[in-house]
This record gives C-alpha cells, structure tokens and sequence, in this order.
C-alpha cells in the first residue's frame, strides 16, 4: 500500500512534467519506466485519470457557485485575493453573525453523541465544548476532543473550527482534539484538510496531524486506524504527548483531575492505557507510561521520573 | 467539448485496424523521398521527418518501454503517418513533438482499451438484471456514473484547496502552459508543479477508489 502510493505520486510527478509543452527529458522518462514496467501501468493510470477528470469538469460547475467559477477563478487569483477556499468557509463567518447556533458542552468524564442533521454524528468527549450551526455542517471545538463521523456532501463540506484554524472534510471520519500547543487530528476515513486555501494540508486515512498555533508549523505522523476516537471505547494512545496533553486528555476522559508537574520539562511520553484502570488507580500511570505519579491535594500531578 | 491534450485525433484500435503494411527496411525512407500527400507543409514537414528518422530507435524504445509490447512497431508508424500527413504547425522542439505524439498513442490506446472493459463490464450487468426490452438502462446508467463522476473529481480538487483546483483547471482544462499558468497565479514553476502532482495523484486515487468500488 506504502509503495503503492509512492509509486503513484512518482507517476504523478512524471505526469506533471510531460504533460507540459516544455518537457524534453524524454531519456530521462525513457529511463524511468524502464526500471520497472509498473512505472508504465502507474503513469497509464495518472494520465487517464487525469484526463477523464478534465474532461468531466467542465459539465459541472463548482459545488455551492451559481456565478461561473472556471471564469472567475483566475480573476480572482490574479487579483491576489487569498481567500478561502469553500464555499461554506465564506458561509461560517455570516452564520456566526445570524448566530443560528447551538452548543453541546460535557462534563470532565462524561461523553456525549451528537446527532447531526442530515446525517452523521459527532462523540464529543469528557471536559469538551462545540458549537454547531448552519445545518449542522459547521462545528466549532472550542474546548477538548471530538469524534466526527459526517456525510460528506460537496455542496455543503463539514467544517470543523478550532481556533483560528479549519478543518474541512473531503471524507468522514476523523477525530479533533485541541491540544496545549494547538490541534491535533488523525484521520480514519476519507481525508480532512487543514485550512485550505492557505495551508491546505491533507490528512488521510491512518495520519495524525498535530499543529502548533503559534508557530503554525505542523507535522504529520501515522496512528493505526483502529485507535483514531478509541477513547470512545475507554482507551487512549498517546505518541510522544507532552505531559500537559496527557494529563488534559486524562481529565478530560476520566473526570478525575490530573494536571502536569511544573518540574515536567519538556518530557514527552508514548504508550497506550486503558481507562478504567487509570480510574480504579491513577498510580497504575506511572508504569504504564515511565512517568511519576502523586496526588497534591487538589489533582493527580504527573511528572519526569 | 472534450479538451485532449495534443491536437491528435483520438486513435481507437488503431494498432489493429491501421491498413498499411507493416514497415520494410526502407518504409520511412519511402515516405520520406514521396513526401508528396500536399496536406503538410513540406518544410515543417521534413524537419520532423528527418527527425523522426534521426530518433526512431529511440521512440521505439520509449514505446516499449511505455508498455507497447508488440504493437510498438505498428504505433510507431502511426506516428511515422501523423507527421507524414498530419497538417502540423512549426515545432520547436521536433523530437520533443515526436515523444508527445507517442506518449498520446498510448495514452489514448490505454484509454480506449479501457472503456472497451468498462462497456463489456455494464453490459454484463445490464443483461444479469433480466430486464429485457430496457435497453437503455446502460446509457442512463451511464449518464448519472458520469455526472457522479464530475461530481466526486469536483470535491477530489476541492479538498486541495483553491489554489491546486484552480491551477488544474487552468492547465489541464483550459490547456495553459504550466510556465504562464505560475505567471497567472503570480506563484514559482515549481509550486505549479507541485500543486498539479497533488491533483493528479487524488485523481488517480479517486479512479482507483471508483473502480474498486
């Protein structure tokens, strides 16, 4: 599957370059395909994808656009507005002013499933709050976790805000978690892309992107798909979390109050834990994931062993 | 309107169907001295002939190496045939204008053998319904799989961004060199080229997606 998808970009790669005017380096891809006759059934691929897929755009203009969008597109490109991308980004800031909205908000331990309109529903987790609007496809996380299982529909992408950042699905489902330095958010079906139209980062399936909001920088990493929203089922994974994040998702999830050490550094942890052990005895944290573990009079304070 | 990427008409079972012989040792050269077909321009013409003369090892090579097999040598001279007869403008780069003109063959060839699978698949559906006299269940099915089609390329560039669907709009469909395109949008060659590998490859993603489907 890994190589497959390399084996798909690099095809896409040569597309790219042949498919201009300009290219000349017909040895060089001459060469490539030689190396392996897979390369000619990727490349075959790629290029009838890809002019099937220009062919069938122009019968449909763009979702949530009644004005011309292929004529207007580059008018608006070369004007250098870079605005948003959806249609229903535009939309969210006009929503927010009717302010049709609602918010669901859960108690530290608590879980809630949201039903959504039109389908698909979101799990917010313990210690959370999300104000949905405009028909239930614009969600803003404004505190902890939540799980979204949406129905993608093209006229009307669900989009999640988190801060100053969008997320909006190309696919459905995908977990969002607001984290001490930003967001975090791992994909298990379809793909989420974060703020398009600027940063347009494309999480897919089996990836977690985690971004830090003041720096704006971010990394993606992998996460098996079955752990994406797994504390649903009482269990979280952490992969190299700070120990502030553990410690959030730990109260968040559990009700019981757990904060960093101020002496944690910058000690980072991985390890996977089930949750009702954790409530039965939060010392069982110590081995599980090598850190300390002591109650200072008001919370369970995690720290550097 | 169905943009194509070269002028070429779309070659369908042309390997199989092409009514010449199949090239001697002086075919081309033949061609070549009769170049009398009065519908290209003999000077745009033999600069190409005479390149594609200079080259043919090498586009033969590419077309096997393209997949071609045994029909290489019968693609080639298709491309021997587009140039000898074709009306062609002057060309910049005339080997370059052979390459493409090879690739497209294939391109196309791969296509159309597609399509021909695609058709024997719907009509194997068609007939396992034992619906008999709807015979135009194939064509509706085909015209909502098509606007379906549309539909998911749409949101596939969309979930890019504005910019990459845009981009792809403008090279792909509307057929703007990737150098006036960068221009356009006032960004490097090289962010065209990396926003159009990312299209391309969540295209051919999504072709997958739909044929497993």
């Amino acid at each position: 599957m890994a190589r497959d998808r390399a084996l798909m970009d690099e095809a896409a790669a040569w597309a790219v370059r042949t498919g201009d005017p300009a290219f000349d380096d017909w040895d060089g891809f001459t060469a490539w395909l030689e190396r392996d006759p897979a390369n000619a059934q990727a490349y075959d691929t790629v290029m009838a994808a890809v002019g099937e897929a220009a062919e069938a755009l122009p019968q449909v203009p763009e979702a949530g656009n009644d004005d011309g969008q292929a004529a207007t597109t580059r008018r608006r490109w070369i004007g250098g507005a870079l605005t948003l991308a959806l249609a229903g980004l535009a939309a969210f800031g006009a929503w927010q002013m009717r302010g049709g909205s609602h918010a669901v908000e859960t108690a530290p331990g608590e879980m809630q499933v949201i039903a959504l309109d039109g389908g698909g529903e979101i799990t917010l987790a313990g210690g959370s709050r999300i104000v949905l609007g405009r028909g239930d496809r614009v969600a803003s996380l404004e505190r902890g976790q939540a799980l979204f299982s949406v129905e993608h529909d093209s006229d009307a992408p669900f989009t999640v805000k988190v801060g100053e950042d969008t997320l909006v699905d190309v696919g459905t489902v995908f977990d969002v978690a607001r984290t001490s330095e930003g967001l975090r958010v791992a994909v298990s079906e379809g793909a989420v892309v974060l703020n398009p139209g600027v940063v347009d980062a494309r999480i897919s399936p089996g990836e977690v992107l985690s971004l830090n909001a003041a720096t704006g920088r971010f990394e993606i990493g992998t996460v098996a798909l079955d752990q994406v929203g797994e504390w649903r089922e009482g269990r979280l994974t952490f992969q190299d979390a700070s120990l502030e994040d553990v410690a959030a998702d730990l109260s968040r999830a559990t009700g019981t109050a757990f904060v960093a050490s101020p002496r944690a550094g910058g000690q980072r942890v991985s390890g996977s834990i089930a949750l009702d052990g954790v409530q039965r005895d939060p010392r069982t944290l110590g081995a599980l994931l090598g850190i300390t573990v002591r109650h200072n009079g008001t919370a369970w304070e995690i720290g550097a062993r | 309107m169905r943009p194509s990427l070269a002028a070429a008409p779309t070659p369908v079972g042309a390997a199989a169907t092409l009514p010449l012989p199949k090239p001697a040792a002086d075919f081309y050269s033949g061609r070549r001295k009769g170049s009398g077909t009065g519908l290209a321009d003999s000077s745009f013409s033999a600069g190409l002939e005479a390149a594609f003369l200079a080259n043919r090892d090498r586009l033969l090579r590419f077309l096997l190496a393209r997949g071609a097999g045994d029909a290489a040598e019968d693609l080639l001279q298709e491309v021997w045939l587009k140039i000898a007869t074709g009306r062609t403008g002057p060309v910049a780069s005339p080997v370059s204008y052979l390459f493409r003109i090879a690739d497209t063959l294939m391109i196309d060839r791969y296509r159309s053998q597609r399509q021909a699978e695609r058709r024997e698949r719907e009509w194997g559906r068609v007939n396992d319904g034992a619906t008999p006299g709807v015979s135009d269940a194939p064509s509706v099915e085909r015209h909502i799989m098509g606007r379906q089609h549309a539909r998911l390329v749409s949101e596939t560039l969309a979930g890019l961004g504005e910019r990459p669907a845009a981009i792809f709009r403008r090279h792909r469909v509307d057929q703007v060199p990737q150098r006036q395109v960068a221009e356009e949008f006032g960004v490097s060659l090289s962010t065209v080229e990396s926003d159009l590998r990312r299209a391309y490859a969540a295209l051919a993603a999504l072709r997958e997606r739909i044929d497993e489907a």
